[in-house]
């Protein structure tokens, strides 16, 4: 390695604790080289170091308040309050979802509005019209109704005869 | 424990500040913080010669860092990440603000120092004339040299890790340097500096 080569070298290793073996060698042989490298080992304190330009502590504390202060989390729209509001709206449909259902369906006495009814009527299936029972079968309904009085089941075991008599012999009072 | 193994320590320290600052730890981060600032001060401060574009490229840094976290990977140490986005900063302020050889005094924060500071004023006065020396030469170098000195000299980085840094060649890194170390000699036997 030759002077140039070192002294280039030299400059490179400037701040640095650890000199490369092969320099070092050649700085110890050369009056020259040697020389450079002491000008540069007095320079060196002259150019201090990086606790030389630090600055007030209360500067670098006022910096470290404002970036914790900036990289808060900002109150934005947070996804539990979004949730706690979906399921209200939720509950509110529900709940008058099921009063609409139950009041409109089940419970005859409650009036409607003329638009439920028409939207009953739309609504309603009419492929089962021809299905609707004649008179004759809805009085044979009733005819096999269980659940007529004793006084029904007498009129029918009783005769004309019988009935005539009935009739002529007793008041409407006492016949009912 | 020798210093070299307390460096380590140390580096190993801010590297798992910095994982648990990832996942959001806001703690860690504020340590890392305070643990990197002083560095980041002085970086900015050399770069800029003004004390409160210091500051505030300081503050931007630690923003951008905090926001960016997610992109730190590791390859590089955490020290070097937080350079590099100082350099970022920097360049773009100085670009911005056109001061590639500005020189702006820094009385008010000498005197600062000098009141609240129990050391003795004499060797205070010492610091102050010897830093308002390294700030004025600061100052004349290009901004690529510039940089270079910082990481190399004041941040101890190797060649290697300033090209990953800069994203500059490692040879135009050492040429930077070295003409940055010449130009140093030159300023300080012009200026007449003491040795």
């Amino acid at each position: 390695m030759n002077c140039q080569q070192t002294q280039e070298e030299l400059l490179l290793s400037f701040g640095s604790s650890e000199l490369p073996a092969e320099i070092r060698k050649h700085v110890d042989q050369c009056e020259k080289c040697h020389a450079v490298m002491s000008s540069l080992d007095r320079l060196r304190p002259n150019a201090l170091t990086d606790q030389d330009f630090t600055l007030p502590e209360q500067v670098t504390e006022q910096i470290q308040a404002s970036v914790i202060e900036s990289i808060k989390p900002q109150p934005v729209f947070s996804m539990q309050k979004a949730l706690a509001i979906a399921a209200s709206v939720l509950l509110v449909l529900g709940v008058s979802y099921v009063s609409y259902k139950s009041n409109g369906t089940d419970d005859p006495r409650t009036l409607r509005s003329d638009s439920t009814i028409d939207t009953v009527i739309e609504t309603a299936d009419l492929s089962d019209a021809d299905e609707t029972p004649s008179l004759d079968e809805l009085f044979e309904s009733v005819d096999s109704d269980p659940y007529r009085s004793s006084y029904d089941l007498l009129l029918e075991e009783i005769t004309d005869e019988e009935l005539d008599y009935l009739e002529k012999n007793l008041s409407a009072g006492e016949l009912l | 424990m020798d210093e070299k193994q307390r460096m380590t320590a140390r580096a190993r320290k801010l590297e798992q500040l910095a994982q648990k600052a990832k996942l959001g730890d806001q703690e860690a981060f504020s340590e890392l913080m305070k643990a990197k600032m002083n560095e980041i001060i002085a970086m900015t401060y050399k770069m800029t010669g003004d004390r409160q574009s210091a500051a505030d490229l300081a503050q931007e840094t630690f923003i951008s860092a905090w926001k960016n976290l997610g992109s730190f990977r590791g390859d590089s140490s955490v020290s070097s990440w937080l350079y590099r986005i100082a350099a970022n900063k920097t360049l773009n302020h100085l670009k911005r603000e056109k001061k590639f050889s500005s020189n702006e005094p820094v009385e008010q924060v000498s005197r600062q120092t000098l009141e609240q500071s129990p050391e003795d004023p004499s060797r205070l006065l010492e610091k102050k004339r010897l830093r308002n020396q390294v700030l004025d030469f600061m100052q004349t170098l290009p901004i690529q040299q510039r940089l270079a000195f910082e990481l190399r000299f004041y941040k101890q980085l190797s060649f290697a890790e300033i090209s990953d840094t800069t994203g500059s060649a490692l040879g135009t890194v050492k040429t930077n340097y070295r003409e940055a170390v010449k130009k140093l000699r030159k300023h300080a036997t012009e200026k007449g500096w003491r040795e």
